[in-house]
């Protein structure tokens, strides 16, 4: 059985019946994941295309950093990426460390149990990750078999405690339910519960919301956000919407193209953002003070790549781009408002004026 | 000036399901209004019922003053050449079999518009408007992106130059920035064409950017129906005022300290709904009489905009759930 | 666990062929060795048919009792019958018999079914109609029904294909109405309904054009149950009467012969064999190359 490094050395799994709360401390020394120039590459029929490109970043404990980008940017991949759930045409290079180990080098069957116990994830579709022909009671059962052993009652209650804590009513009787039987938004909690059944380290949520309603929407970014202080589970969020961004995100990390180009607080990457992708992205929300002149729009559009380009992906786009951003590939670096950005030309601050 | 679109009533039952129970909505000419909603709302069936892909099971459609609601087909082929509809995905609106050119140019020769020359020269003009170079028309959908295939079902719907246009979720499918895109296109040719259009979305920012006037929808019927300024500011019903208030604001600042209305339990199915307001069960204001009597549609205040609420005043006061934003 | 799907909404296509999706199909139909190697063997099959009259070393029904069953040699590549007539001469003219059969019976069964299924899937006030209609066809045991047939129009060519050709009809049908109903609720049917289509439009320009991949594979995989059914009748002497070669005649008079002249059964039927798996390895290709993932969802 393998166990994440804390500063106690086992890690305490709550008892059923117990509080959740603050089943375990907060690691020290070093960040909760860290990937390090992970790059991924498909072989297709029609050759091999890059999917991401050297793409590093770190995920603190209890913190919530969100993937941002647009279809084909790559971080559905990089998520999927972190515990090798990538069809088997799938290249992957880099590193990926959780706590203390290397997942990229796990074996298959140490891989198995990290996912689900260290790390879960929670998709876009709740309909199609839950099985139809079995009730939610089971399906949380049988998640807590595997992972934890507990059986029959013992089960049961915990079951009733984990769909408690994702906000989902009257949880007993859920329990009995099939999948067809729930909203939309009550699977996703489902899907949640069965996630974080195991207190994982890390939950990575892919588009979680976007298949939801709005009304809805709202209700599962809390059962989200107070993951964190419930379980003490990290999120790495990734979305399109920079709407949930500002909701629920501590630290983004923007993508384009399979690179990184940009990352910031959140309030850091609103208010004082250096890339002109993520300038375009947030123009690109209809603002009704500035309806006259219509909505900004980004020519043109994502590439596919096949190997990583010497000069930056987003030139052919973007403004602002010259020889200097096709000299070569831009570097991460420390930017004007103070916090990494890709880019050769970044954007100055603001003015002070508002 | 009679108004492109009057839907008086309108009803339409799948079976036990009741996806439209009973909406009434003018859109006048050159107007866009913009019908909002979430699932199970009604909204995506209201727009297939007023451009008759669905027959009604009840009610009045008008376009442009000809009443469609139980016209045989044939008698009704002609006249959808003065209005037209695009849809929201855009892997299955275009025939994969046709080429972009035949796909615009299908309105033009089904309504024998124009010689073949004309037509082609037709097609290459909306080709152009909607941002397409002429090149694109020898193109099959498959090769195109999906800002792309929008464009083209745009250029379809409006080859034969309809004077109104049902937009069905139009860009809920499309990356954010092919999104601003589109929605600038839409704008644009609805200024220079100048056709009415009903603006089916569950995007509250597309409405604002878009729209004259926002209907709101929940489970088959309308619930408030006002100009945008005053939809926006002061929403008057409280599925409205949630609605608002449940949209995230990319601003992180502002979408933290805003205080959030939440509605307790979820959509209902539209086959049983509740009894009286339909969204009483929700409401966090509910009273008794919202239980039992269901709320006429009725104008409220000083311009008359529409709420169906028992707590709404006629002088347009109501419950405020929140403070605003 | 979830398998990632690629296609995304706005990024570029991976290549921008021109023209219609069929000749990317065909491309990677060429690129899968087995396939092609069916597709090989299926050319050369047919062509060997068809040029039966300039290849055949002899002609098929010239009796030669001096070389009566004659184990294959140099003159006799497939060796002689008992009476003393070239099997490979027949084997070629009984491939062009059989292939024909298989082509005939397959376009009757299009050319009824794909209306009926067509209909069916347009219509549900004929859905009912047709739908009884192909189950009850379906339920008929074909070998009643050949006999049957036979028993009217009397063994031949005709009551063979035709036969065949009945009994492929429900398959069609079915296929042609599923594939029907589906289109039907897709947006750009719709579309082309807001456009002024009248039915036979809808139909015509856009159901039937994009059924048509599903109906090429079935008509791959009909292909060699034809050819083993037209065997399977003259072996029952209810189809192809001899003295005119198919190699489900051939077949049934090697039957008696087995001991004293295994190779009359063994050619015949090994060439049933190959060409039918080859068939089969062609319509499995087709299947794949014209993938659903350009085709409408």
């Amino acid at each position: 059985m393998s166990e994440l490094e804390s500063p106690q050395g086992e890690r305490e799994m709550s008892e059923p019946g117990t509080a959740w709360a603050t089943a375990r401390p907060p690691t020290v020394g070093g960040p909760l994941l860290e990937v390090e120039d992970l790059s991924v590459r498909f072989r297709t029929e029609d050759g091999a295309v890059l999917a991401v490109d050297e793409v590093s970043f770190t995920v603190a404990d209890r913190e919530v950093l969100a993937l941002v980008g647009e279809s084909g940017c790559g971080k559905s991949v990089t998520a999927m990426a972190l515990t090798r759930l990538l069809p088997s045409n799938a290249l992957i290079t880099g590193s990926v460390r959780l706590g203390e180990r290397s997942l990229l080098e796990l074996p298959e069957a140490g891989l198995r149990d990290v996912r689900g116990r260290d790390v879960a994830y929670v998709f876009q579709e709740p309909m199609t990750s839950l099985n139809p022909v079995l009730t939610v009671g089971k399906q949380l059962g049988e998640v807590l078999r595997r992972h934890q052993a507990l059986r029959g009652k013992t089960a049961d209650r915990r079951a009733t405690e984990l769909l408690e804590l994702v906000g989902i009513p009257l949880p007993a009787q859920r329990l009995k339910e099939y999948p067809h039987q729930l909203s939309g938004g009550m699977r996703q909690r489902v899907m949640i519960a069965m996630a974080v059944a195991c207190q994982p380290r890390l939950l990575v949520a892919d588009e979680p919301t976007t298949a939801l309603d709005v009304t809805v929407q709202a209700g599962i970014l809390d059962v989200l956000r107070d993951l964190r202080t419930e379980i003490g589970t990290a999120v790495l969020l990734i979305t399109h919407d920079l709407g949930v961004v500002a909701d629920l995100a501590d630290r983004v990390v923007v993508m384009y193209a399979g690179r990184t180009i940009e990352e910031a607080g959140t309030e850091a990457l609103f208010a004082r953002h250096s890339h002109p992708y993520t300038r375009g992205l947030l123009e690109a929300v209809p603002d009704p003070e500035r309806r006259a002149g219509g909505i900004r729009e980004i020519p043109g559009r994502v590439p596919t790549l096949r190997s990583s380009p010497d000069e930056c992906t987003f030139a052919d786009r973007c403004g602002r781009a010259d020889s200097l951003c096709r000299a070569r590939r831009p570097e991460l670096l420390l930017g004007p408002a103070g916090h990494p950005v890709r880019c050769v030309h970044p954007l100055p601050l603001p003015e002070v004026s508002r | 000036m009679t108004p492109a679109l009057e839907v008086v009533d309108l009803v339409k039952h799948f079976g036990a399901v009741r996806a439209v129970d009973g909406v009434t909505l003018t859109v006048d000419t050159g107007e866009v209004v913009g019908l909002v909603g979430e699932s199970g709302s009604g909204k995506s069936t209201l727009g297939r019922c007023v451009t008759r892909l669905e027959q009604l099971t009840d009610g009045t459609v008008r376009i442009n003053g000809n009443d469609i609601s139980r016209l045989a087909r044939r008698r009704l082929r002609p006249l959808r050449r003065d209005f037209n509809i695009v849809f929201q995905d855009p892997a299955s609106s275009l025939n994969p079999r046709m080429a972009v050119a035949e796909i615009v140019g299908e309105p033009l020769r089904l309504h024998r518009i124009g010689s073949r020359a004309e037509r082609a020269r037709r097609v290459d003009t909306v080709l152009d408007q909607v941002g397409l170079r002429p090149e694109v028309g020898r193109r099959y959908p498959h090769e195109l992106s999906g800002g792309q295939r929008q464009r083209v079902s745009l250029a379809r719907a409006l080859s034969a130059g309809p004077s109104l246009l049902v937009a069905d979720e139009p860009t809920s499918a499309l990356d954010v920035s092919v999104q601003a895109a589109v929605l600038n296109l839409i704008g644009r040719l609805q200024s220079e064409l100048g056709f009415a259009c009903l603006f089916i979305t569950h995007d509250l920012a597309a409405v604002e950017f878009l729209a004259q006037r926002v209907a709101v929808m929940y489970l088959g019927q309308l619930v408030e129906v006002a100009d945008r300024a005053s939809l926006f500011r002061a929403p008057r019903h409280p599925y409205t005022q949630a609605l608002l208030s449940a949209a995230p604001v990319p601003d992180p600042a502002r979408q933290r300290s805003r205080r959030r209305i939440v509605l307790s339990g979820e959509v209902p199915s539209p086959v049983s709904p509740p009894s009286g307001c339909r969204f009483h069960p929700r409401c966090p204001v509910a009273t008794e009489v919202c239980a039992q009597e269901v709320p006429e549609l009725r104008p409220v205040g000083p311009a008359g905009e529409l709420v169906a609420c028992h707590l709404v005043a006629d002088d347009g006061t109501g419950p405020r759930l929140a403070e605003a934003v | 666990m979830t398998t990632l799907d690629l296609t995304t909404v706005d990024a570029a296509p991976a290549e921008a062929t021109v023209g219609p999706s069929r000749r990317r199909a065909l491309r990677r139909l060429l690129r899968n060795p087995l396939a092609l190697t069916g597709l090989v063997v299926v050319v050369v099959a047919v062509l060997a048919a068809l040029l039966a009259n300039l290849i055949a070393p002899y002609p098929p029904d010239q009796t030669d009792f001096s070389a009566a069953l004659q184990p294959p040699s140099p003159a006799h590549w497939f060796g002689t019958d008992e009476l003393g007539r070239d099997q490979l001469s027949r084997v070629l003219f009984g491939l062009r018999v059989s292939l024909l059969v298989a082509v005939l019976s397959i376009a009757i069964s299009i050319v009824v079914g794909v209306p009926l299924g067509l209909a069916a899937g347009f219509y549900r006030g004929l859905d009912r109609v047709v739908s009884r209609f192909a189950d009850t066809l379906l339920a008929f045991p074909f070998l009643v029904f050949a006999v049957g047939l036979a028993a009217i129009l009397g063994p031949s060519l005709l009551t063979a294909t035709t036969a065949i050709g009945v009994a492929g009809i429900p398959a069609i049908v079915r296929v042609t109405r599923s594939e029907t109903l589906r289109l039907r609720g897709l947006d750009f049917v719709a579309g082309a309904v807001a456009d002024g289509a009248s039915d036979f439009v809808l139909l015509r320009r856009h159901i039937l054009p994009n059924s048509v991949n599903t109906l090429i594979v079935l008509a791959t995989v009909a292909a060699p149950a034809a050819i083993i059914g037209e065997a399977v009748l003259s072996f029952l002497g209810l189809g192809i009467r001899p003295p005119m070669p198919s190699l489900g005649v051939m077949l049934a008079s090697a039957q008696p012969l087995f001991r004293s002249g295994p190779w009359l059964a063994v050619f015949p039927g090994i060439c049933i064999v190959v060409v039918t798996l080859s068939l089969n390895l062609v319509g499995d290709g087709m299947r794949d190359a014209l993938d659903p993932r350009e085709s409408p969802r």
